[in-house]
Protein backbone atom coordinates (compact mmCIF):
# COMPACT_ATOMS: atom_id res chain seq x y z
CA UNK A 1 0.00 0.00 0.00
CA UNK A 2 2.64 2.80 0.80
CA UNK A 3 4.17 1.82 -2.41
CA UNK A 4 1.17 2.23 -4.41
CA UNK A 5 0.31 5.79 -2.26
CA UNK A 6 3.92 6.83 -3.73
CA UNK A 7 3.70 5.48 -7.52
CA UNK A 8 0.18 7.95 -7.12
CA UNK A 9 2.19 10.95 -5.53
CA UNK A 10 5.01 10.47 -8.31
CA UNK A 11 2.39 10.16 -11.06
CA UNK A 12 0.42 13.14 -9.96
CA UNK A 13 4.14 14.99 -9.64
CA UNK A 14 5.16 13.93 -13.17
CA UNK A 15 2.45 14.94 -15.61
CA UNK A 16 3.08 18.34 -15.98
CA UNK A 17 6.69 17.76 -16.43
CA UNK A 18 6.35 15.52 -19.48
CA UNK A 19 4.28 18.36 -21.16
CA UNK A 20 7.47 20.40 -21.14
CA UNK A 21 11.16 20.12 -23.10
CA UNK A 22 13.07 17.08 -22.49
CA UNK A 23 17.11 17.62 -21.69
CA UNK A 24 19.20 17.93 -18.84
CA UNK A 25 16.26 20.14 -16.68
CA UNK A 26 13.68 16.97 -17.53
CA UNK A 27 16.16 14.90 -16.31
CA UNK A 28 16.58 16.48 -13.29
CA UNK A 29 12.84 17.19 -12.41
CA UNK A 30 12.28 13.44 -12.52
CA UNK A 31 15.31 12.81 -10.53
CA UNK A 32 13.74 15.05 -7.76
CA UNK A 33 9.77 13.75 -8.43
CA UNK A 34 11.88 10.09 -7.92
CA UNK A 35 13.50 10.92 -4.74
CA UNK A 36 10.09 12.73 -3.30
CA UNK A 37 8.42 9.60 -4.56
CA UNK A 38 11.04 8.11 -2.42
CA UNK A 39 10.86 10.03 0.57
CA UNK A 40 7.00 9.78 0.66
CA UNK A 41 7.44 5.80 0.84
CA UNK A 42 9.92 5.97 3.59
CA UNK A 43 6.91 8.21 5.50
CA UNK A 44 4.08 5.68 4.74
CA UNK A 45 6.15 2.50 5.08
CA UNK A 46 7.64 3.60 8.90
CA UNK A 47 4.88 6.02 9.74
CA UNK A 48 7.63 8.69 10.86
CA UNK A 49 6.72 11.85 9.40
CA UNK A 50 9.39 14.19 10.82
CA UNK A 51 12.81 13.28 9.12
CA UNK A 52 12.72 12.85 5.92
CA UNK A 53 9.91 15.87 5.62
CA UNK A 54 12.37 18.38 7.44
CA UNK A 55 14.92 16.65 5.22
CA UNK A 56 12.63 17.52 1.39
CA UNK A 57 12.04 20.52 3.51
CA UNK A 58 15.70 21.78 4.61
CA UNK A 59 16.43 20.74 0.46
CA UNK A 60 13.55 23.22 -0.40
CA UNK A 61 14.56 26.27 1.20
CA UNK A 62 18.53 26.02 0.26
CA UNK A 63 17.37 25.24 -3.02
CA UNK A 64 15.70 28.32 -3.32
CA UNK A 65 18.56 30.89 -2.07
CA UNK A 66 20.77 29.32 -4.44
CA UNK A 67 18.34 29.55 -7.30
CA UNK A 68 17.00 32.90 -7.05
CA UNK A 69 20.69 33.85 -6.37
CA UNK A 70 21.61 32.57 -9.13
CA UNK A 71 19.24 34.14 -11.17
CA UNK A 72 19.94 37.43 -10.12
CA UNK A 73 23.88 36.79 -10.80
CA UNK A 74 22.96 35.95 -14.28
CA UNK A 75 20.44 39.04 -14.63
CA UNK A 76 22.58 41.77 -13.38
CA UNK A 77 26.36 40.02 -12.39
CA UNK A 78 25.68 40.49 -8.77
CA UNK A 79 23.97 38.00 -5.98
CA UNK A 80 22.03 41.52 -4.79
CA UNK A 81 19.30 42.85 -6.41
CA UNK A 82 20.73 45.84 -8.28
CA UNK A 83 18.57 48.64 -10.35
CA UNK A 84 19.15 47.13 -13.47
CA UNK A 85 16.48 44.60 -11.92
CA UNK A 86 13.37 45.96 -12.62
CA UNK A 87 11.05 43.88 -10.84
CA UNK A 88 11.23 42.79 -7.51
CA UNK A 89 10.21 39.47 -6.65
CA UNK A 90 7.05 39.53 -4.43
CA UNK A 91 6.88 36.71 -2.13
CA UNK A 92 3.55 35.02 -0.03
CA UNK A 93 5.04 37.01 3.40
CA UNK A 94 4.46 40.22 1.51
CA UNK A 95 1.63 39.66 0.15
CA UNK A 96 -0.32 39.28 3.30
CA UNK A 97 1.59 41.90 5.22
CA UNK A 98 0.33 43.88 2.16
CA UNK A 99 -3.10 42.24 2.25
CA UNK A 100 -4.63 45.65 3.30
CA UNK A 101 -3.05 47.85 0.68
CA UNK A 102 -4.23 45.27 -2.24
CA UNK A 103 -8.15 45.36 -0.92
CA UNK A 104 -7.94 49.26 -0.66
CA UNK A 105 -6.54 49.17 -4.18
CA UNK A 106 -9.21 46.79 -5.22
CA UNK A 107 -12.01 49.60 -3.39
CA UNK A 108 -10.46 52.41 -5.30
CA UNK A 109 -10.64 50.46 -8.51
CA UNK A 110 -14.43 49.69 -7.90
CA UNK A 111 -14.96 53.56 -6.47
CA UNK A 112 -13.33 54.76 -9.80
CA UNK A 113 -15.61 52.48 -12.08
CA UNK A 114 -12.51 50.32 -12.89
CA UNK A 115 -14.35 47.34 -11.11
CA UNK A 116 -12.73 45.02 -13.87
CA UNK A 117 -8.72 45.75 -12.96
CA UNK A 118 -8.26 43.09 -10.82
CA UNK A 119 -4.84 42.88 -9.25
CA UNK A 120 -2.51 40.05 -10.86
CA UNK A 121 -2.46 39.10 -7.07
CA UNK A 122 -5.92 37.86 -7.53
CA UNK A 123 -4.73 34.90 -9.76
CA UNK A 124 -2.36 33.89 -7.35
CA UNK A 125 -5.50 33.54 -4.80
CA UNK A 126 -6.99 30.46 -5.81
CA UNK A 127 -3.67 28.70 -6.07
CA UNK A 128 -3.32 29.86 -2.38
CA UNK A 129 -6.82 28.93 -1.94
CA UNK A 130 -6.00 25.36 -2.56
CA UNK A 131 -3.12 25.22 -1.04
CA UNK A 132 -5.10 26.11 2.20
CA UNK A 133 -7.92 24.11 1.63
CA UNK A 134 -5.91 21.12 1.27
CA UNK A 135 -3.30 21.51 4.14
CA UNK A 136 -4.12 24.61 5.68
CA UNK A 137 -0.99 25.94 7.57
CA UNK A 138 0.87 22.76 6.82
CA UNK A 139 2.23 25.30 4.15
CA UNK A 140 4.76 26.35 6.61
CA UNK A 141 6.20 23.10 7.12
CA UNK A 142 5.61 21.48 3.53
CA UNK A 143 5.89 24.10 0.90
CA UNK A 144 7.27 27.25 2.47
CA UNK A 145 10.73 27.95 0.80
CA UNK A 146 11.97 30.19 3.84
CA UNK A 147 10.60 27.65 6.95
CA UNK A 148 13.58 25.19 5.63
CA UNK A 149 16.27 28.20 7.01
CA UNK A 150 15.32 28.16 10.71
CA UNK A 151 14.38 24.33 10.01
CA UNK A 152 18.08 23.57 9.03
CA UNK A 153 19.53 25.29 12.06
CA UNK A 154 17.19 24.31 14.81
CA UNK A 155 18.04 20.18 13.41
CA UNK A 156 21.46 20.92 13.96
CA UNK A 157 21.65 19.23 17.28
CA UNK A 158 19.71 16.59 19.01
CA UNK A 159 19.19 18.16 22.25
CA UNK A 160 18.70 21.80 23.07
CA UNK A 161 21.32 24.13 24.87
CA UNK A 162 18.35 25.82 26.53
CA UNK A 163 15.79 23.74 27.53
CA UNK A 164 12.77 26.80 26.78
CA UNK A 165 9.79 24.31 25.81
CA UNK A 166 7.18 27.23 28.24
CA UNK A 167 6.59 30.70 26.88
CA UNK A 168 4.83 33.22 28.96
CA UNK A 169 1.02 33.70 28.30
CA UNK A 170 0.26 35.74 25.40
CA UNK A 171 3.57 35.24 24.21
CA UNK A 172 2.65 32.76 20.90
CA UNK A 173 0.66 35.55 19.91
CA UNK A 174 3.03 37.67 19.31
CA UNK A 175 3.66 36.90 15.64
CA UNK A 176 -0.32 37.32 15.18
CA UNK A 177 -0.03 41.20 16.77
CA UNK A 178 3.00 41.54 14.45
CA UNK A 179 0.37 40.59 11.44
CA UNK A 180 -1.75 43.23 12.43
CA UNK A 181 0.55 45.82 13.02
CA UNK A 182 2.41 45.51 9.56
CA UNK A 183 -0.81 44.87 7.79
CA UNK A 184 -2.28 48.72 9.21
CA UNK A 185 1.37 50.19 9.00
CA UNK A 186 1.51 49.01 5.02
CA UNK A 187 -2.03 51.04 4.46
CA UNK A 188 -0.83 53.70 6.28
CA UNK A 189 2.50 54.34 4.92
CA UNK A 190 1.56 52.53 1.78
CA UNK A 191 4.85 50.79 1.37
CA UNK A 192 5.26 46.54 2.39
CA UNK A 193 6.54 47.98 6.27
CA UNK A 194 7.64 44.15 6.71
CA UNK A 195 9.43 43.76 3.95
CA UNK A 196 11.24 47.24 4.24
CA UNK A 197 12.00 46.97 8.19
CA UNK A 198 11.49 43.55 9.60
CA UNK A 199 12.05 40.63 6.90
CA UNK A 200 15.22 38.88 8.02
CA UNK A 201 15.40 37.38 4.71
CA UNK A 202 15.95 40.46 2.65
CA UNK A 203 19.20 40.66 3.97
CA UNK A 204 19.40 38.24 1.01
CA UNK A 205 18.46 41.20 -1.79
CA UNK A 206 18.46 44.75 -1.37
CA UNK A 207 17.12 47.92 -2.29
CA UNK A 208 16.56 49.99 -5.12
CA UNK A 209 16.39 53.19 -4.27
CA UNK A 210 20.15 55.08 -2.97
CA UNK A 211 22.04 54.46 -0.06
CA UNK A 212 21.42 56.54 2.91
CA UNK A 213 21.05 56.58 6.66
CA UNK A 214 17.79 54.66 6.86
CA UNK A 215 19.19 52.07 4.11
CA UNK A 216 21.86 51.14 6.61
CA UNK A 217 19.48 50.98 9.60
CA UNK A 218 17.28 48.83 8.36
CA UNK A 219 20.29 46.35 7.10
CA UNK A 220 21.23 46.48 10.81
CA UNK A 221 17.83 45.12 11.58
CA UNK A 222 17.79 42.37 8.76
CA UNK A 223 21.03 41.31 10.06
CA UNK A 224 20.17 41.47 13.59
CA UNK A 225 16.81 39.69 13.17
CA UNK A 226 18.35 37.01 10.86
CA UNK A 227 21.12 36.21 13.02
CA UNK A 228 18.82 36.10 16.04
CA UNK A 229 15.63 34.49 14.82
CA UNK A 230 16.94 32.48 11.85
CA UNK A 231 20.68 31.28 13.22
CA UNK A 232 20.57 31.73 16.94
CA UNK A 233 17.72 31.00 18.50
CA UNK A 234 17.07 27.94 16.20
CA UNK A 235 20.45 26.12 17.39
CA UNK A 236 20.10 27.27 20.99
CA UNK A 237 16.26 26.38 21.48
CA UNK A 238 15.46 24.08 18.79
CA UNK A 239 12.94 25.75 17.89
CA UNK A 240 12.05 26.87 14.44
CA UNK A 241 11.82 31.07 16.22
CA UNK A 242 11.47 32.71 12.80
CA UNK A 243 8.49 30.97 11.57
CA UNK A 244 6.95 30.88 15.57
CA UNK A 245 7.37 34.80 15.88
CA UNK A 246 8.28 36.65 13.31
CA UNK A 247 6.84 35.25 10.12
CA UNK A 248 3.44 37.36 9.66
CA UNK A 249 2.72 34.70 6.87
CA UNK A 250 2.37 31.70 9.70
CA UNK A 251 -0.36 33.76 11.73
CA UNK A 252 -1.97 34.88 8.88
CA UNK A 253 -2.48 30.89 7.99
CA UNK A 254 -3.19 29.92 11.59
CA UNK A 255 -6.16 32.02 11.09
CA UNK A 256 -7.30 31.12 7.60
CA UNK A 257 -5.61 27.88 7.49
CA UNK A 258 -9.17 26.42 9.62
CA UNK A 259 -10.66 26.03 5.96
CA UNK A 260 -8.76 23.13 5.89
CA UNK A 261 -10.45 19.81 7.18
CA UNK A 262 -6.77 18.80 8.27
CA UNK A 263 -6.01 18.76 12.08
CA UNK A 264 -3.37 17.28 14.47
CA UNK A 265 -5.09 15.73 17.41
CA UNK A 266 -4.47 13.83 20.83
CA UNK A 267 -6.28 10.90 21.86
CA UNK A 268 -6.93 11.21 25.47
CA UNK A 269 -7.79 7.81 25.96
CA UNK A 270 -3.70 7.24 25.41
CA UNK A 271 -2.62 10.17 26.56
CA UNK A 272 0.11 10.01 29.34
CA UNK A 273 0.58 13.95 29.69
CA UNK A 274 4.47 12.92 29.33
CA UNK A 275 4.74 16.39 27.79
CA UNK A 276 6.94 14.96 24.99
CA UNK A 277 4.92 16.37 22.15
CA UNK A 278 5.53 19.90 24.02
CA UNK A 279 9.37 19.54 23.99
CA UNK A 280 9.08 18.74 20.58
CA UNK A 281 7.14 21.06 18.91
CA UNK A 282 9.08 23.48 16.31
CA UNK A 283 6.52 26.16 17.16
CA UNK A 284 5.24 26.31 20.13
CA UNK A 285 1.85 25.82 19.24
CA UNK A 286 1.47 23.03 21.97
CA UNK A 287 1.69 24.55 25.37
CA UNK A 288 0.97 22.44 29.03
CA UNK A 289 -2.57 23.65 28.85
CA UNK A 290 -3.15 22.42 25.98
CA UNK A 291 -1.17 18.95 27.01
CA UNK A 292 -3.93 19.00 29.88
CA UNK A 293 -7.08 19.59 27.82
CA UNK A 294 -5.37 17.51 24.70
CA UNK A 295 -5.78 20.65 22.71
CA UNK A 296 -3.24 21.72 20.16
CA UNK A 297 -3.46 25.52 18.75
CA UNK A 298 -4.20 27.01 15.75
CA UNK A 299 -0.60 27.67 15.24
CA UNK A 300 0.23 23.87 14.39
CA UNK A 301 2.20 23.42 10.88
CA UNK A 302 1.31 19.49 10.41
CA UNK A 303 5.25 19.04 10.70
CA UNK A 304 4.50 15.73 12.49
CA UNK A 305 7.53 15.86 14.91
CA UNK A 306 4.85 15.68 18.21
CA UNK A 307 4.03 12.46 16.21
CA UNK A 308 7.28 11.03 16.47
CA UNK A 309 8.17 12.46 19.66
CA UNK A 310 4.63 10.76 21.44
CA UNK A 311 5.79 7.56 23.08
CA UNK A 312 2.07 6.04 22.92
CA UNK A 313 1.49 6.94 19.58
CA UNK A 314 -1.02 9.51 21.04
CA UNK A 315 -1.31 11.65 17.91
CA UNK A 316 -2.15 11.93 14.49
CA UNK A 317 -3.61 13.86 12.06
CA UNK A 318 -7.63 14.03 11.85
CA UNK A 319 -10.55 15.43 9.60
CA UNK A 320 -11.99 17.99 12.31
CA UNK A 321 -11.17 17.58 16.44
CA UNK A 322 -12.08 14.15 16.61
CA UNK A 323 -9.43 11.26 15.78
CA UNK A 324 -10.84 9.05 13.76
CA UNK A 325 -9.18 5.71 14.57
CA UNK A 326 -8.19 4.97 10.74
CA UNK A 327 -4.89 6.14 8.68
CA UNK A 328 -7.29 7.55 6.12
CA UNK A 329 -6.81 11.47 7.50
CA UNK A 330 -3.37 10.46 7.78
CA UNK A 331 -3.40 9.07 3.68
CA UNK A 332 -5.02 12.24 2.63
CA UNK A 333 -3.57 14.68 4.13
CA UNK A 334 0.36 13.53 3.67
CA UNK A 335 -0.57 13.08 -0.57
CA UNK A 336 -1.98 16.64 0.24
CA UNK A 337 1.22 17.84 1.56
CA UNK A 338 3.44 16.29 -0.76
CA UNK A 339 1.60 17.02 -4.16
CA UNK A 340 1.43 21.07 -2.92
CA UNK A 341 4.94 20.86 -1.11
CA UNK A 342 6.08 18.80 -4.18
CA UNK A 343 4.69 21.16 -6.85
CA UNK A 344 6.41 24.36 -5.06
CA UNK A 345 9.51 22.42 -5.00
CA UNK A 346 9.32 22.11 -8.98
CA UNK A 347 9.66 25.42 -9.73
CA UNK A 348 13.19 25.91 -8.29
CA UNK A 349 14.71 22.54 -7.04
CA UNK A 350 15.87 20.82 -10.46
CA UNK A 351 17.34 23.43 -11.72
CA UNK A 352 19.26 24.25 -8.39
CA UNK A 353 20.37 20.64 -8.68
CA UNK A 354 21.57 21.13 -12.04
CA UNK A 355 23.32 24.39 -11.18
CA UNK A 356 25.49 22.36 -8.62
CA UNK A 357 26.12 19.63 -10.61
CA UNK A 358 27.23 22.16 -13.34
CA UNK A 359 29.42 23.64 -10.82
CA UNK A 360 30.71 20.88 -9.37
CA UNK A 361 31.97 18.65 -12.93
CA UNK A 362 33.29 22.31 -13.60
CA UNK A 363 35.79 21.72 -10.60
CA UNK A 364 33.93 24.72 -8.48
CA UNK A 365 34.73 27.06 -11.59
CA UNK A 366 31.97 29.73 -12.83
CA UNK B 1 -31.51 81.85 -7.98
CA UNK B 2 -32.02 81.36 -4.15
CA UNK B 3 -30.16 78.42 -3.89
CA UNK B 4 -27.12 79.96 -5.26
CA UNK B 5 -27.50 82.46 -3.01
CA UNK B 6 -27.10 80.11 -0.37
CA UNK B 7 -24.29 78.26 -1.50
CA UNK B 8 -22.48 81.92 -2.01
CA UNK B 9 -22.64 82.47 1.79
CA UNK B 10 -19.63 81.73 3.60
CA UNK B 11 -20.90 79.87 6.55
CA UNK B 12 -22.67 76.91 4.09
CA UNK B 13 -19.99 77.12 1.52
CA UNK B 14 -17.45 76.42 4.14
CA UNK B 15 -19.15 74.36 5.89
CA UNK B 16 -20.18 72.29 2.10
CA UNK B 17 -16.39 72.88 1.64
CA UNK B 18 -15.18 70.70 5.03
CA UNK B 19 -17.77 68.11 4.69
CA UNK B 20 -16.97 67.13 1.41
CA UNK B 21 -13.17 66.95 1.91
CA UNK B 22 -14.42 64.45 5.08
CA UNK B 23 -16.48 62.57 2.37
CA UNK B 24 -14.05 62.49 -0.28
CA UNK B 25 -10.71 61.90 1.49
CA UNK B 26 -12.14 60.25 4.71
CA UNK B 27 -10.71 56.40 3.73
CA UNK B 28 -7.08 58.22 3.67
CA UNK B 29 -8.42 59.23 6.93
CA UNK B 30 -9.20 56.00 7.61
CA UNK B 31 -6.16 54.31 6.77
CA UNK B 32 -3.99 56.46 9.18
CA UNK B 33 -6.26 56.27 12.18
CA UNK B 34 -6.71 52.67 11.79
CA UNK B 35 -3.34 51.51 13.23
CA UNK B 36 -3.77 53.40 16.70
CA UNK B 37 -7.24 53.01 16.87
CA UNK B 38 -7.88 49.16 15.88
CA UNK B 39 -5.43 47.70 18.65
CA UNK B 40 -6.71 50.03 20.90
CA UNK B 41 -10.44 49.13 20.39
CA UNK B 42 -8.90 45.26 20.04
CA UNK B 43 -7.67 46.20 23.93
CA UNK B 44 -10.14 48.00 24.95
CA UNK B 45 -13.43 47.48 23.16
CA UNK B 46 -16.37 46.92 24.94
CA UNK B 47 -18.72 44.14 24.99
CA UNK B 48 -22.03 45.61 26.78
CA UNK B 49 -23.62 48.58 24.00
CA UNK B 50 -23.74 51.34 26.71
CA UNK B 51 -20.13 50.76 27.46
CA UNK B 52 -19.17 51.04 24.25
CA UNK B 53 -21.28 53.99 23.44
CA UNK B 54 -19.48 55.89 26.14
CA UNK B 55 -16.05 54.93 24.79
CA UNK B 56 -17.23 56.17 21.11
CA UNK B 57 -18.08 58.98 23.14
CA UNK B 58 -15.31 60.15 24.72
CA UNK B 59 -13.06 58.95 21.68
CA UNK B 60 -14.89 61.27 19.30
CA UNK B 61 -15.10 64.29 21.56
CA UNK B 62 -11.24 64.35 21.91
CA UNK B 63 -10.78 64.47 17.71
CA UNK B 64 -13.73 66.76 17.88
CA UNK B 65 -12.02 69.04 20.59
CA UNK B 66 -8.55 68.60 18.25
CA UNK B 67 -9.90 69.61 14.69
CA UNK B 68 -11.69 72.48 16.41
CA UNK B 69 -8.70 73.80 18.13
CA UNK B 70 -6.55 73.12 14.97
CA UNK B 71 -9.41 74.92 11.93
CA UNK B 72 -9.24 78.23 14.85
CA UNK B 73 -5.74 78.06 14.89
CA UNK B 74 -5.16 77.51 11.09
CA UNK B 75 -7.78 80.26 10.93
CA UNK B 76 -6.07 82.65 12.79
CA UNK B 77 -2.55 81.93 11.78
CA UNK B 78 -3.60 82.30 8.29
CA UNK B 79 -5.41 85.27 9.23
CA UNK B 80 -2.58 86.85 10.72
CA UNK B 81 0.92 85.91 9.25
CA UNK B 82 -0.47 84.26 5.89
CA UNK B 83 2.26 81.76 7.47
CA UNK B 84 2.48 77.87 7.47
CA UNK B 85 2.79 75.21 10.50
CA UNK B 86 6.61 74.93 11.60
CA UNK B 87 7.77 71.55 9.58
CA UNK B 88 8.45 69.92 12.89
CA UNK B 89 4.56 69.83 13.85
CA UNK B 90 3.63 66.70 12.48
CA UNK B 91 6.91 64.60 13.84
CA UNK B 92 6.03 66.40 17.25
CA UNK B 93 2.34 65.42 17.28
CA UNK B 94 3.21 61.85 15.81
CA UNK B 95 5.30 61.30 18.59
CA UNK B 96 3.36 62.36 21.27
CA UNK B 97 0.48 59.62 20.47
CA UNK B 98 3.13 57.19 19.84
CA UNK B 99 4.23 57.62 22.99
CA UNK B 100 0.67 57.74 24.43
CA UNK B 101 -0.19 54.57 22.72
CA UNK B 102 3.35 52.62 24.18
CA UNK B 103 2.65 53.59 27.15
CA UNK B 104 -1.01 52.34 27.14
CA UNK B 105 0.36 49.30 25.91
CA UNK B 106 2.89 49.12 28.15
CA UNK B 107 0.65 49.78 31.31
CA UNK B 108 -2.09 46.61 29.55
CA UNK B 109 1.01 44.29 28.76
CA UNK B 110 3.47 44.61 31.94
CA UNK B 111 2.22 46.85 34.61
CA UNK B 112 -1.17 45.62 34.74
CA UNK B 113 -0.49 42.99 37.22
CA UNK B 114 2.07 44.05 39.29
CA UNK B 115 0.72 44.53 43.04
CA UNK B 116 2.85 47.29 43.27
CA UNK B 117 1.42 49.42 40.66
CA UNK B 118 -2.48 47.95 40.78
CA UNK B 119 -4.68 50.97 41.01
CA UNK B 120 -8.59 50.44 40.34
CA UNK B 121 -9.13 52.89 37.51
CA UNK B 122 -6.12 55.17 36.83
CA UNK B 123 -7.42 58.21 35.33
CA UNK B 124 -4.96 58.27 32.67
CA UNK B 125 -6.74 54.42 31.54
CA UNK B 126 -10.11 56.38 32.21
CA UNK B 127 -9.51 59.10 30.06
CA UNK B 128 -7.64 57.38 27.21
CA UNK B 129 -10.37 57.45 24.60
CA UNK B 130 -10.29 61.18 24.68
CA UNK B 131 -6.78 61.64 24.66
CA UNK B 132 -6.68 59.14 21.71
CA UNK B 133 -8.70 61.27 20.10
CA UNK B 134 -7.44 64.41 21.06
CA UNK B 135 -4.24 63.32 19.57
CA UNK B 136 -5.25 61.28 16.75
CA UNK B 137 -7.42 64.94 15.89
CA UNK B 138 -4.05 66.53 15.53
CA UNK B 139 -1.95 64.41 13.70
CA UNK B 140 -1.33 65.08 10.03
CA UNK B 141 -2.97 62.77 7.38
CA UNK B 142 -3.17 64.12 3.98
CA UNK B 143 -6.75 65.21 4.34
CA UNK B 144 -5.73 67.26 7.36
CA UNK B 145 -3.15 68.80 5.43
CA UNK B 146 -5.36 69.88 2.43
CA UNK B 147 -7.56 71.34 5.45
CA UNK B 148 -5.04 72.85 7.18
CA UNK B 149 -3.56 74.61 3.66
CA UNK B 150 -7.17 75.93 2.71
CA UNK B 151 -7.88 77.51 6.10
CA UNK B 152 -4.35 79.42 5.95
CA UNK B 153 -5.76 81.19 2.44
CA UNK B 154 -9.23 81.92 3.97
CA UNK B 155 -7.48 83.35 7.02
CA UNK B 156 -10.55 83.53 9.57
CA UNK B 157 -10.74 81.32 12.54
CA UNK B 158 -14.47 81.24 12.82
CA UNK B 159 -14.65 79.72 9.53
CA UNK B 160 -11.89 77.63 10.43
CA UNK B 161 -13.74 76.06 13.10
CA UNK B 162 -17.02 75.08 11.01
CA UNK B 163 -14.92 74.02 7.98
CA UNK B 164 -13.07 71.31 10.60
CA UNK B 165 -16.38 70.81 12.41
CA UNK B 166 -17.82 69.82 9.24
CA UNK B 167 -14.84 67.83 8.22
CA UNK B 168 -15.10 66.03 11.70
CA UNK B 169 -18.82 64.94 10.89
CA UNK B 170 -17.87 63.40 7.00
CA UNK B 171 -14.58 61.87 8.30
CA UNK B 172 -16.02 59.89 11.33
CA UNK B 173 -18.16 58.15 9.12
CA UNK B 174 -15.12 55.86 7.73
CA UNK B 175 -14.28 55.17 11.60
CA UNK B 176 -17.73 54.28 13.23
CA UNK B 177 -18.22 50.60 11.93
CA UNK B 178 -14.50 50.10 13.87
CA UNK B 179 -16.56 50.87 16.85
CA UNK B 180 -19.78 48.27 15.78
CA UNK B 181 -17.14 45.73 14.79
CA UNK B 182 -14.52 45.32 17.09
CA UNK B 183 -16.31 44.24 20.08
CA UNK B 184 -17.98 41.76 18.69
CA UNK B 185 -14.72 39.72 18.86
CA UNK B 186 -13.49 40.45 22.30
CA UNK B 187 -12.13 38.30 24.32
CA UNK B 188 -9.11 37.87 27.04
CA UNK B 189 -6.87 36.54 23.87
CA UNK B 190 -7.66 39.17 21.41
CA UNK B 191 -7.35 41.92 24.25
CA UNK B 192 -3.31 40.94 24.94
CA UNK B 193 -3.10 40.83 20.67
CA UNK B 194 -4.41 44.07 20.61
CA UNK B 195 -1.82 45.56 23.25
CA UNK B 196 1.18 43.80 21.45
CA UNK B 197 -0.04 45.49 18.35
CA UNK B 198 -0.38 48.60 19.89
CA UNK B 199 2.70 48.81 21.63
CA UNK B 200 4.66 47.39 18.02
CA UNK B 201 2.75 50.45 15.77
CA UNK B 202 3.41 53.04 18.42
CA UNK B 203 6.90 52.05 18.68
CA UNK B 204 7.25 51.77 14.65
CA UNK B 205 5.51 55.36 14.48
CA UNK B 206 7.63 56.47 18.06
CA UNK B 207 10.72 55.84 15.88
CA UNK B 208 9.76 57.27 12.83
CA UNK B 209 8.84 60.23 14.60
CA UNK B 210 12.09 60.62 16.19
CA UNK B 211 14.11 59.74 13.44
CA UNK B 212 12.44 62.46 11.49
CA UNK B 213 12.76 65.25 13.59
CA UNK B 214 16.35 64.51 14.52
CA UNK B 215 18.10 62.84 12.04
CA UNK B 216 16.41 63.61 8.19
CA UNK B 217 16.96 67.34 8.59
Amino acid sequence: MSFGLSVVIVLCLSLPVFSGAGGALFAAKLAWISGIGFASYRVFRTGRVSGWRSLFFIILAWAFILEFKATLLGLSGSVWVTPEIREVPYCHIAIVSTFLNHLYYQYLALMSGHWLKWSPLAAGLLFWLLATLSIGQGWCSWACFYGGLDTTFSSLRKEPFLKWFHLPRGARDFSLALLIAVMLLSLAKTQPVYCLWLCPLKISTGFLDPDTVIRKWQFAIFAAAGILFVIALPVLIKKRTFCAFLCPFGAWQAIVGRISPFRVSINPEVCTLCQQCLKACPIYAIDATGVKEHKISSYCNRCGDCFDACPTGAIDYSIGKRLSGTPLPRILFLISAWLIGGSVSLLFVPSAILKIIRWVSSGFHG
Amino acid sequence: MADTEFFMNPLVSISFEGLMLGLSTGSVCATTCFPFLLPYLMTEGKSGLRKQAFLLLKFFSGRLIAYLLAGGFAGWLGGRFRGRFPESFHDWALIVLAGAMVFFASERLFFKKTACLRSPKPFVSRQFPFLLGFLMGWNVCPPFLIGIDRLLEIGNPALGTIFFFAFFISSSLYLLPLFLLVPLFSSDRLRTVGAMTALLVGSGYLAKGVFALFFSR
